[in-house]
């Protein structure tokens, strides 16, 4: 499904954007599921243009857990993170004004010993409607979910909202960045280690997925251990997915709940 | 003046765009001195005819352009990023159209000792945005270990090659959109193209270089300049200037042995 080319840009940029590939009819029912699973949480309030961020998210309806079985989404993710990929988290948003510049990948857990540290952990983002660089896209520093280049960019790593905030000289939607826009069908796999904001935007509605490559060494587990137990919803698999009939779902928590994680929701 | 913020911003990604350097006025006396100098060196039909032009030695050839090259809006420039005993390179004049391919980056044959710092500055006198001829550039990339990954995508002949799945146009990068007036500094290592360029885009820069102190350093700059025949070539009416600046940007060239050249 991943193309030598495709896994060569992920590598070297960090993301990748596959265009169309949910219809205009699959994405009116993906809508019409998030904005349910929204409204559930508001407790059937109206939207009031706050931002609001829902997790778990996908594990709320079969059917967009279906979603992460969907050859177009668990294919792609098995060829850019290799076979045994993990379940991390999902969530929900309504993303609403700016998004300061930060890279996620639970940069905190990892071992500050370690040189060069490489462990690929992915978001899946599907933006449910059409979003540019001046409306609210997702905007990446290409090539810096890598350390050295991650090293010089130190000041768009934490999420400074400060007013005063001027990374190298210039206003936080000035950093130099690539946008990367999308309309409803399109679907972004970025490194969750890249420097990524979003500028200009008023409200936007997105949900997420994240996995995280098998682990191969102590470092991997004892980094996962440490990121589970920084986070509250993170790494902790939903009965859904444990209990799910899907062989390849079940296949995405197992070595989670080997590795001692607890599970949620039931 | 370049400040220390903007020096971080050109450790991190290899560029600055300078907004709004230059007035109007003064970018007509220099688009009207570039243009004197084209017309004299075989470039008189180049804005007219779509005809492509390329000149080294060029701002030695009229005296507005040299008052430029020691402005101290220009002189700061690679004296601050370079430190005060930068080298000029070389400098041209060009009028250029379509496609510049992506480039940049480090030769296979370069290891970490020949490095040294070099910037390129340039005025365009024309609005340039992503998709008729602005520069582009993939910020980060004029560092190892970034630049040699991004290597694949240096193909100055293929059109077609695709290395990372995407077309030449379609590489994630950055597009340094500018009006006359505006200044853009960058690093030839930097890896840079443009597409879309519209026929008569004029364009001047100056290329510099840190003063290369270790043996193969300056090895390497002599390999330049054996290979180019403006790199690091004085021109004699800059070795013999009354302007400090320009005795003082070329002096390390004529240590060097550099062979002069006239225009």
């Amino acid at each position: 499904m991943v193309t030598p080319g495709q896994k060569t840009q992920f590598e070297t940029f960090g993301f990748l954007t596959i265009r169309k590939l949910f219809s205009e009819t699959e994405m009116d029912r993906l809508s019409s599921q998030y904005e349910d699973i929204m409204r559930d949480d508001r407790e059937g309030q109206p939207f009031k243009g706050e931002r609001q961020s829902v997790h778990p998210f996908v594990e709320a309806r079969p059917s967009l857990i279906e979603l992460i079985d969907d050859e177009r989404i668990y294919e792609t993710v098995e060829g850019l993170l290799g076979q045994g990929f993990l379940w991390v988290a999902s969530d929900g948003n309504y993303y609403v004004g700016d998004t300061p510049w930060h890279a996620d990948g639970l940069r905190h857990a990892i071992d500050p010993k370690l040189e060069d540290w490489h462990y690929p952990m992915i978001k899946v983002a599907f933006y449910l409607d059409p979003v540019a660089k001046d409306t609210g896209c997702l905007r990446i520093i290409p090539g810096s979910h890598k350390s050295e280049y991650a090293e010089r960019l130190k000041a768009t790593a934490d999420r400074s909202d400060d007013p005063s905030f001027v990374p190298f000289g210039v206003e936080p939607a000035e950093v130099p960045a690539f946008p990367l826009e999308t309309e409803p069908g399109d679907v972004l796999f970025f490194n969750q280690d890249l420097h990524h904001g979003s500028f200009g935007g008023v409200v936007r509605r997105m949900f997420s997925t994240s996995f995280v490559t098998n682990p191969t060494s102590e470092e991997h587990i004892a980094f996962l251990k440490r990121a589970h137990d920084a986070t509250k919803l993170t790494l902790r698999p939903h009965v859904s997915l444990v209990n799910s009939d899907r062989p390849r779902i079940r296949g995405m928590v197992t070595r989670l709940l080997e590795l001692g994680f607890e599970t949620k929701g039931g | 003046m370049i400040t220390a913020e903007q020096k971080d911003h050109w450790y991190a990604f290899g560029f600055l765009v300078l907004r709004q350097l230059f007035a109007p006025e003064e970018v007509k006396d220099l688009r009207q001195a570039t243009v004197e100098v084209m017309n004299r060196t075989g470039g008189e039909d180049a804005l007219t005819s779509g005809s492509k032009y390329g000149m080294g030695a060029f701002v030695e050839r009229h005296p507005v352009l040299t008052d430029w090259l020691v402005d101290d809006r220009i002189y700061g420039i690679p004296e601050t990023l370079l430190g005060p005993d930068f080298l000029l390179e070389t400098n041209g004049g060009f009028v250029w159209w379509g496609d510049t391919l992506w480039h940049g980056g480090f030769s296979p044959e370069e290891s970490p000792e020949s490095y040294y710092n070099t910037a390129k500055v340039a005025m365009y006198f024309d609005s340039l945005t992503r998709d008729d001829g602005c520069l582009r550039v993939i910020p980060g990339t004029q560092r190892r270990p970034f630049g040699e990954r991004v290597r694949p995508q240096q193909n100055h002949d293929d059109r077609d090659a695709m290395p990372f799945g995407v077309a030449q146009e379609d590489v994630p990068c950055v597009a340094l959109e500018s009006e006359p007036g505006d200044v853009i500094v960058f690093t030839e290592r930097v890896f840079h193209s443009s597409f879309g360029g519209k026929k008569g885009r004029m364009q001047i820069a100056s290329e510099y270089a840190a003063n290369p102190t270790a043996s193969e350093q300056i090895s390497a700059l002599w390999e330049q300049h054996e290979k180019f025949a403006f790199s690091y070539h004085p021109v004699r009416s800059y070795i013999d200037s009354d302007n400090p600046r320009i005795r003082r940007m070329v002096s390390r060239l004529v240590e060097l042995g550099c062979t002069p050249i006239s225009v």
